[in-house]
């Protein structure tokens, strides 16, 4: 064919040829930084995490100032621990590759529960944890001579508890706090089930 | 020296059957030839010009009065015609010819004495800017050859109407012997007529086979076929040419010899072409016939170097445009919208742009501006023919924009690109014209937000490049232009962050395949409005993997056809 040895021909199938480089990575853009500033702030106990991301959290310095790394670019809560008795949750929109301040946060008094853990036959459980879904407070040891452990501050708002302990089933309970608070809830567990598919085993 | 552009003018294809007479000469303003719808451009150095003109003059005017078959009616002006226009040519304040000869007497205008006198004719040493006007005055009429062909004859003085074939004058015969002349400016005026009236007779079968055909089927007079470059006729064709007692002289004769005086100068160049003592002519014609002779001309090759008959030239003419077409006959030229005469003819106009347009009956056929120096010819078949095929180029300006067709890679990679560039169409370059070859160049940038699917939006600031190239046909139907076809095009993406933790760019250069179709409408003669569309198909890396995406574009353009 004439057509197919037109130079414009050759010129296309060079063009076609050559292929691509390059690309577009968009990894650096799923993640930013949230900062800011709180108020009465003990810096030992002070933390600073995403609520419902615990991996992700950041110490905070006796002058208050934070700064959360590698925040998913999107609406989040933080959830913030000032000192022994302060604890606030706040919104923040985060976004790629930019760092966000929030400024300076004012913690209100946070709630305590205290978490009582008992069997079915209202006996205190040997060895318990209690954890706090989604945030820091996690791995909390019950203690075995009062079967009880305190939690908190917490942040007004309801939160999961997951209790667990050795030879009983695995239990989660809702409880809602208030700021200020001093609740206590009780907690029982049940005997672990061989058969089920609960963790325990055999 | 001249150094025109060269403009060739279509060969109409049919060969003639019948043609009728009146005065013709035929000039060849030979030139070179070739490009079409060009100006016909000419240095006006003054002396470059004259030498242009160069060459002797020599005419062969013959003029048939009697005849010896009685069939054919004596007539009384053709010697007087020739003799007349002999004396017009060799007069040296006028044609200043160097030699004239003047076959009028009877035993000059045998058929033998003619072809003898054109042999000597072509025995001369001719060179190509020599002059040769042939000019014949008398009786023409149609006869079947010896296959059974319609052909045209002269009629000679011992043409015998039961035998025409045998003892006429065939026009391919005077043609060929033209055609052996060296000389490149040659003029057939043929003061004939072929209608079967006037000054010609047609034998009986040849008049019913005549009125049988369909006037849109009748051949066309032999001059569009004929290789000389200029023939001129006394009557169009089926008008008979007339002789009056009052101007005893053919009439077409008288006003033609009247030119040659330097009425016929119509550009004031100080000479008198051919074609200006023709188109004097002509229009005296018509207006002493009140319209019922019209002298035509058929051009086989035109330049800017006419043949001159008479005077010499002393400046650079008026810009000219002319049309001796019989497509464009009976069509009003206007120039910037007056009436500047009916075609076929040629007018002379003021220097400068011109906006030439062509009507009929209240249509407008062609309207362009065109701008004219001094001794420029245009031809405006040229120009016609332009608009004919179409201009072959266009020249465009494009706007538009450029995205991902899928709303993902929108949001995400590299949100949609306003663009703007230029494009060039070439029309009909490739398998036999069919198809197309546009190439288009485009840039774009702009700053949005990538929306992540995550949530949240992330400023980016991104440019695009894209080269394509098309190949594909294209339709018109009128002012509606349609293109189509597969593209490929070599494009460049870039998005920068300028971020608090990012400072970055990202390139991705490829080359895409895909289609583009295009709808075009034509504004006017030379501008055209086009809104395309385009579909790439690629792959793009993002993230590490490979995505097959889609590319679309909406590009609209202004171009110009040339």
């Amino acid at each position: 064919m004439r057509a197919s040895r037109h130079p414009s021909f050759l010129a296309l199938a060079a063009l076609v040829g050559a292929g691509a480089c390059g690309g577009f990575n968009n990894g650096p853009l799923q993640a930013g930084t949230v900062r800011g500033r709180i108020l009465g702030v003990e810096s030992d106990v002070a933390v600073v995490s995403v609520f419902g991301r615990p991996d992700l959290r950041a110490s905070v310095s006796p002058d208050g100032r934070f700064e959360l790394r590698d925040v998913p670019a999107t609406s989040v809560e933080l959830f913030l621990v000032a000192s022994r008795t302060r604890a606030a949750r706040t919104k923040v929109l985060a976004q790629g590759a930019r760092i966000i301040d929030v400024g300076t946060i004012d913690a209100p008094l946070g709630g305590f529960i205290t978490v009582r853990v008992r069997d079915s036959q209202g006996n205190m459980p040997p060895r318990a944890t209690v954890e706090v879904d989604e945030t820091v407070f996690d791995d909390l040891e019950v203690d075995a001579s009062s079967g009880e452990v305190r939690i908190g501050p917490l942040p007004a708002g309801c939160y999961t508890l997951e209790v667990e302990g050795d030879e009983y089933d695995e239990t989660d309970e809702d409880v809602c706090v208030h700021e200020g608070e001093e609740l206590v809830h009780e907690v029982v567990l049940g005997n672990d089930d061989p058969g089920g598919d609960d963790d325990g085993g055999d | 020296m001249l150094s025109p552009e060269r403009v060739r003018v279509n060969r109409p294809g049919l060969h003639v059957v019948l043609w009728l007479a009146l005065l013709s000469l035929s000039a060849c303003a030979s030139v070179s030839t070739g490009e079409k719808g060009r100006a016909v451009r000419v240095r006006l150095d003054l002396a470059e010009l004259a030498s242009a003109h160069e060459g002797e003059r020599h005419a062969l005017l013959i003029g048939v009065n009697h005849y010896d078959d009685e069939s054919w009616n004596d007539l009384r002006y053709p010697g007087k015609d020739a003799e007349d226009l002999g004396r017009a040519l060799a007069d040296p304040s006028r044609g200043g010819f160097h030699s004239v000869t003047v076959l009028s007497r009877p035993e000059q205008t045998t058929r033998a004495a003619v072809l003898e006198a054109l042999r000597a004719l072509a025995a001369r040493p001719w060179r190509p800017k020599d002059v040769v006007v042939v000019y014949v005055s008398g009786h023409g009429t149609l006869a079947r050859d010896a296959r059974g062909d319609l052909q045209r004859y002269l009629v000679m003085r011992d043409t015998r109407f039961r035998d025409v074939q045998g003892t006429g004058l065939e026009m391919a015969a005077l043609e060929r012997e033209l055609e052996r002349l060296a000389s490149r400016r040659r003029v057939l005026v043929l003061a004939t007529c072929h209608s079967g009236t006037g000054k010609s007779l047609l034998p009986p079968a040849v008049l019913d086979e005549l009125e049988r055909t369909k006037a849109a089927f009748v051949p066309r007079p032999l001059e569009e076929d004929s290789r000389a470059s200029l023939v001129l006729s006394a009557s169009d064709w089926g008008e008979a040419a007339r002789e009056d007692d009052a101007l005893a002289n053919d009439i077409y004769t008288h006003f033609f010899i009247q030119a040659l005086d330097g009425s016929g100068d119509r550009n004031r160049d100080g000479a008198v072409s051919a074609t200006e003592a023709h188109d004097w002519a002509r229009r005296h014609t018509w207006t002493y016939t009140q319209g019922r002779q019209r002298p035509s001309a058929r051009m086989m090759e035109v330049g800017a170097d006419p043949v001159l008959l008479s005077g010499t030239l002393k400046r650079p003419g008026q810009p000219e445009v002319f049309s001796y077409s019989p497509r464009l006959e009976g069509f009003t030229l206007k120039v910037d919208g007056v009436d500047a005469g009916e075609l076929p003819g040629g007018v002379a106009l003021p220097e400068g742009r011109r906006k030439l347009g062509l009507h009929k009956g209240g249509e407008l056929l062609w309207e362009d501006t065109v701008a004219l120096h001094l001794g420029e010819r245009r031809a405006l078949d040229s120009l016609l023919r332009e608009l004919a095929e179409g201009h072959r180029r266009t020249a465009s300006l494009e706007v538009g924009a450029l995205g991902f067709l899928d709303g993902r890679s929108r949001r995400e990679v590299l949100p949609p690109t306003v663009m703007a560039g230029a494009g060039l169409r070439l029309r009909g370059v490739l398998l036999e014209q069919r198809l197309d070859v546009g190439v288009d160049l485009a840039v774009g940038a702009g700053r949005q937000s990538l929306r992540l699917d995550m949530g949240g939006t992330v400023p980016v600031r991104h440019r695009a490049v894209m080269l394509g190239v098309t190949v594909g046909p294209s339709w018109e139907w009128g002012r509606l232009g349609v293109s189509t076809g597969p593209r490929v095009a070599a494009l460049w993406l870039e998005r920068s962050f300028q971020l608090d933790l990012l400072s970055q760019d990202e390139r991705y250069l490829t080359v895409w395949p895909g289609w583009m179709g295009g709808v075009s409408w034509r504004v006017g003669a030379r501008l055209v409005l086009e809104a395309k569309g385009q579909l790439l198909w690629a792959y793009v890396p993002v993230d590490g993997r490979t995505r097959a995406v889609g590319f679309g574009g909406l590009l609209l353009s202004g171009g110009y056809r040339f």
